[in-house]
C-alpha cells in the first residue's frame, strides 16, 4: 500500500488510487454487461427466428439495430432483418431482400465473415426472382472471391441447379461438368458430400453409370450427413452395378453391406434373395451384365 | 322467554357451524396446496411427466409398472403418469405447449403433430444414431438406438424438420381372426386355412351351412377399411416386379411420378396386364363372402358382428387382439393372410412370395418437449421404455407387439409378429394423387360389388389417366417446390451458428448443414429430374405420349 499525506494529513495517493480503481471496474462492467445485452438480445432473436415467431424476431432485431452502440451488432441486426423478409413463411420476399443485403455489403467491411453468406443470398435472391443471369454472375463471385468458404460449395450446387433448370441433356451434362470440377478442386472439402449426391442423381439420368456409382460411393466414403440415405446409397450402387454394369461381385458387396449396415431396411429380403441368385451366377461363371 | 333465548342462541350456532366447516376445509386445502410437491421437484427428486391417451385398462399398468423399474435404477427421479381421454388430448397438449407448460414426454397423435414437431419436441437424431445404454449386456449394446427398432423409426421422421423427434412403444400388424368353436362345428376340424385357395373353400363351406341351417351366418365380416387391407396383401405378392421395372432411380422405390412415367413409357397398362388384373380380381372374389352391404358397414360394426358370433372370420389389426380375447365368447385364433401360392390355378403364375411387413411402422411415438426442466432425464425414460427388457414386457403387459428387435412375445401374440422378410409393400399403381385417387375410387366400388367388370373398371382407370395423372404430377412437383422453402428457413438460422457461434457452435451447426443441404439436394434434384423426365416422356411417339405432349 502507499501512503502519501497531504498537508491536513489526508491520504491522497489512497483516494486517488481507490478512485481509478472504481471506474476502471466500472467501465469494464458497463462494457462487458452491454456487449453482453447484445449478444443475448441477438441469441434470443434469432431463437425466434428458428422457431418461425417471425414478427417478434423482427421487432427484437429492429431494437437491436436502434440501441446497439457497436456497429458490429448494427451489422448483425440488419442481417436478422434482412434474413426475415428473405425466408419468412409466409411472406417471403427475395426482392426486398436483395436490396437489402445489397446495402449491408456495402457496408460490411472486406475481410467480415458474413461477406460470404451476404454474396450467397444475393445469389439466391436472383434465383428465386428467376433472374438466372444475375445469379451466376453472383454465386460465381462468391467461388472467385471466398473459394475456400462453405459459400463456395452451396454457390457450385446452385450453379448446378441454375444450368438444370434448362431442362435439356447438354445442361444436365453441364452441372454436371461445373460439379465435377469443383470435386477435382477440393476432393477433401468437408461439404463433397452433397456435391457428390447431386453429380450420382445427375449422371444417373444422363444414363452415364460408371460414372454414378463412382460418385455415389465418394459420396458414402466421404460421410453421409443424413443417415436416411445410407440404405438408399448402397441398394444403388448394388443395383446399379448388377443391372447397369455386370460387376456381381461390387453388388454382392453392396447388397451384403445394406443388410449389415443398416438392419432394420425394408430392402434387406430383396438384397438376400439377389444375393443367392448373383452368388450361384458368379459360381457358374455367368457373369454378363444386363 | 328464557327457552326462546336458548333457541335463538342455538340457531345463532347452528348458523355459523357452515363457515366454520367452511374454513376448516379452506385450511386443509390450503394446508393441502401447500404441502403437495408440485412443479419440477418431489421431495428434492427431479419431477418428469409422460402424458398420453391410452385409457384402455393394461396400458396405464403397463407404464406404471416402467415407471416403479425405472424410479428403482434411478431414485432421485420421480415419473408422473397423465391419462387424458382421446377427445380432449388433442386440447390439452395443444394448449400446454402454446402456454409452455407441456408435461415432459407427450404421445406424438391427436393434434397438430406436423406443426407442432419443430417448435415444442427436441431433435432426437443426433441421440438415435448412438447406442441404447438400457441396452448394455444385450445383442444392441453396440447398435445405434434407431436400428434396434422393427421398422428403423421409417415413420418418426419429419421430412419437413430434417429431424425425428419420437420414439415409438409398440408395433401393429394385421391378421384374420377366427371363431374356432364356429370352425368345429361346421368343418369338423379348428385348422385354421393355409393358402387362399383353402379359405376360399371355408368360405363355401360356411356359407352353404348357414343356408341348409337356415343361420345368419357370413364367412367373413368386413367393412370398407378391411377391403383396403386385403387389397395391398394381394398386391404385395402378385405385382412385386413392377417395383423394379418402374423404378427408375435404382433404389426400388417407386416414387408416383415413376409410376405414372412408367404408365406412359408403356411398362405399365391396366387394360392388358393380367397381373394387375389378378391383383383386383383376387379382391373381389374374396369380398363375395363378406357381410352383404359391407361397404356402408364401419370397421367396429365389423367388430360386434364377429364377435357376437354372426361371421365365423375377421380381418383386424393386434390392437384389436385383447379387446376380441376379452369380450369373445368363444374359442378364438389367429392366422395369417392366407396367399394364393405357386400351384394356385388362377394366381400361382403371378406369385412372387409374400409381402415384407418391415415398412408396418411402429406406434405409441413419444417426443420429449423443448420445455422440460429435464430433458436429459425424460430423454433417458424413453430410452428405458424402448431397451429390449423393458419394451419387451411393457407390451406383454398390454397385449401388443414390441417395437424393438429380438423380442419375445406370447404364444397368443405370436401370430400377430412381423414378416420381416418378402416384398415391399404393394403400391396402387393408378393412384398418383388427389386426381387420379377419385377417379380410381368411384371405379373400384362399383367394380367390386359387381356392377361392372374388369374390363370396364380399367378402361375406366385409363381413359383418364393421361390427364388425371399429369395434373398429379404437377401437383406434387408444386409442393415439392413449396417443400424446399421451410428447408432454406431452416438452413438460414443454422447458418448464423456457423458463421457467429462459438467453437462448439459452429462445430454442430456445419454439421447439420449438410444435413440439410443432403435433403434439399434430394427434394430439389427429384423436382428437376423429374420435370425433365416428363418432358422426354412427352417425346416417345406412342399414343400415350403423343396424349401427354398435347397437354403440355
Amino acid at each position: 500500500m502507499i501512503h502519501i499525506l497531504n498537508r491536513k494529513g489526508v491520504d491522497m495517493k489512497i483516494i486517488n488510487f481507490s478512485r481509478l480503481v472504481v471506474y476502471l471496474t466500472l467501465t469494464v462492467v458497463l462494457a462487458v454487461s452491454a456487449s453482453c445485452s447484445a449478444g443475448t438480445v441477438l441469441d434470443e432473436a434469432w431463437q425466434e427466428y428458428r422457431l418461425q415467431n417471425f414478427s417478434k424476431a423482427r421487432r427484437i432485431f429492429q431494437k437491436l439495430l436502434k440501441d446497439a452502440s457497436s456497429e458490429d451488432d448494427k451489422i448483425r441486426a440488419r442481417f436478422g432483418i434482412a434474413s426475415v423478409v428473405h425466408y419468412q413463411l409466409p411472406g417471403r420476399n427475395p426482392g426486398k431482400a436483395l436490396s437489402l443485403y445489397e446495402e449491408l455489403l456495402e457496408s460490411v467491411p472486406a475481410g467480415h465473415a458474413l461477406r460470404p453468406a451476404l454474396l450467397y443470398r444475393i445469389g439466391e435472391c436472383h434465383y428465386s426472382k428467376t433472374d438466372m443471369d444475375a445469379a451466376l454472375k453472383s454465386f460465381e463471385r462468391v467461388r472467385t472471391e471466398h473459394p475456400d468458404s462453405i459459400e463456395a460449395r452451396e454457390a457450385t450446387l446452385r450453379i448446378a441447379y441454375v444450368h438444370m433448370a434448362g431442362g435439356k441433356k447438354e445442361n444436365f451434362r453441364k452441372a454436371a461438368d461445373v460439379l465435377e470440377k469443383d470435386l477435382e478442386a477440393r476432393p477433401d472439402h468437408r461439404f463433397v458430400g452433397c456435391l457428390h449426391q447431386a453429380c450420382a442423381y445427375l449422371l444417373i439420368t444422363l444414363e452415364d453409370y460408371e460414372g454414378a456409382r463412382s460418385h455415389l460411393i465418394k459420396w458414402y466414403e466421404k460421410g453421409i450427413a443424413n443417415f436416411n440415405n445410407e440404405g438408399n446409397i448402397l441398394y444403388m450402387v448394388a443395383n446399379i452395378s448388377e443391372t447397369k454394369l455386370g460387376d456381381l461381385k461390387t453388388a454382392v458387396e453392396y447388397y451384403e453391406k445394406l443388410a449389415k449396415k443398416s438392419p432394420s431396411d425394408y430392402r434387406n429380403y430383396m438384397c438376400e434373395i439377389k444375393v443367392k441368385k448373383l452368388r450361384e451366377r458368379i459360381d457358374s461363371g455367368r457373369t454378363g451384365g444386363e | 322467554m328464557a327457552e326462546q333465548a336458548a333457541n335463538s342462541k342455538k340457531a345463532a350456532f347452528a348458523s355459523y357451524i357452515g363457515l366454520v366447516l367452511l374454513a376448516i376445509v379452506y385450511a386443509a386445502a390450503t394446508y393441502r396446496m401447500m404441502t403437495v410437491p408440485k412443479g419440477d421437484e418431489y421431495f428434492g427428486r427431479k419431477v418428469i411427466r409422460i402424458v398420453h391417451w391410452q385409457l384402455e385398462s393394461g396400458y396405464r399398468g403397463a407404464i406404471a409398472w416402467v415407471i416403479s423399474e425405472y424410479e428403482k435404477l434411478h431414485p432421485g427421479v420421480k415419473v408422473i403418469q397423465l391419462g387424458v381421454h382421446e377427445k380432449a388430448y388433442g386440447q390439452y397438449v395443444q394448449t400446454q405447449l402454446i402456454g409452455q407448460t407441456a408435461p415432459d414426454l407427450i404421445e406424438l397423435g391427436m393434434f397438430d403433430v406436423k406443426k407442432a414437431l419443430g417448435r415444442y419436441f427436441v431433435p432426437l437424431s443426433q441421440h438415435l444414431f448412438k447406442p441404447n445404454p438400457h441396452n448394455e449386456g444385450t445383442e444392441f449394446e453396440d447398435t445405434p438406438w434407431i436400428y434396434t427398432f422393427t421398422d428403423g423409426l421409417r415413420y418418426a421422421y419429419s421430412p419437413e424438420n430434417l429431424e425425428y423427434f419420437s420414439a415409438g412403444l409398440s408395433m401393429f400388424t394385421v391378421r384374420m381372426f377366427y371363431n374356432k368353436d364356429m370352425f368345429r362345428r361346421i368343418l369338423g376340424h379348428n385348422r385354421a386355412p393355409q393358402n387362399y385357395r383353402e379359405l376360399i373353400n371355408v368360405c363355401e363351406k360356411i356359407t352353404r351351412y348357414a343356408e341348409e341351417h337356415d343361420v345368419a351366418i357370413i364367412p367373413i365380416s368386413s367393412s370398407k377399411y378391411q377391403v383396403n387391407i386385403l387389397t395391398s396383401r394381394f398386391r404385395s405378392c402378385l405385382t412385386a416386379d413392377y417395383l423394379e421395372k418402374l423404378d427408375m432411380n435404382f433404389d426400388l422405390l417407386v416414387s408416383p411420378y415413376e409410376r405414372y412415367l412408367g404408365h406412359i413409357h408403356g411398362k405399365l397398362n391396366f387394360k392388358t396386364d393380367r397381373q394387375l388384373e389378378a391383383a383386383e380380381e383376387i379382391t373381389k372374389e374374396i369380398s363375395r363372402h363378406f357381410t352383404p352391404g359391407f361397404m356402408a358397414m364401419g370397421r367396429m360394426e365389423a367388430g360386434f358382428s364377429f364377435v357376437q358370433q354372426k361371421a365365423a372370420m375377421i380381418t383386424s389389426g393386434s390392437w384389436d387382439a385383447m379387446s376380441y380375447r376379452t369380450q369373445a365368447q368363444f374359442d378364438m385364433g389367429v392366422f395369417d393372410f392366407p396367399l394364393p401360392n405357386e400351384i394356385d390355378p388362377d394366381y400361382g403364375s403371378y406369385f412372387d412370395g409374400k409381402g415384407s411387413e418391415s415398412q408396418a411402422g411402429t406406434g405409441g411415438l413419444y417426443g420429449v418437449t423443448r420445455f422440460s426442466k429435464y430433458p436429459d432425464v425424460a430423454l433417458d425414460f424413453l430410452r428405458f421404455l424402448t431397451s429390449k427388457r423393458i419394451n419387451q414386457e411393457f407390451n406383454r403387459r398390454i397385449q401388443w407387439l414390441p417395437a424393438i428387435r429380438n423380442t419375445e412375445v406370447d404364444d397368443f401374440m405370436k401370430p400377430f409378429l412381423p414378416h420381416m422378410d418378402g416384398f415391399p409393400a404393394g403400391d396402387r399403381y393408378e393412384i398418383i394423387g388427389s386426381h387420379t385417387r377419385r377417379n380410381q375410387e368411384q371405379a373400384f366400388w362399383p367394380y367390386i360389388s359387381d356392377r361392372i367388370d374388369y374390363a370396364e373398371y380399367a378402361a375406366k382407370i385409363e381413359d383418364r389417366f393421361v390427364k388425371d395423372g399429369l395434373k398429379d404430377y404437377l401437383m406434387g412437383l408444386e409442393a415439392m417446390g413449396h417443400g424446399i422453402q421451410p428447408q432454406e428457413h431452416i438452413r438460414s438460422g443454422l447458418k448464423v451458428d456457423v458463421i457467429f457461434g462459438d467453437d462448439e457452435h459452429k462445430r454442430k451447426g456445419l454439421e447439420k448443414l449438410s444435413y440439410i443441404w443432403e435433403s434439399m439436394n434430394a427434394l430439389f434434384l427429384e423436382k428437376t429430374i423429374m420435370e425433365y423426365e416428363l418432358e422426354r416422356a412427352a417425346e416417345l411417339g406412342n399414343d400415350r405420349a403423343e396424349a401427354l405432349k398435347e397437354l403440355l
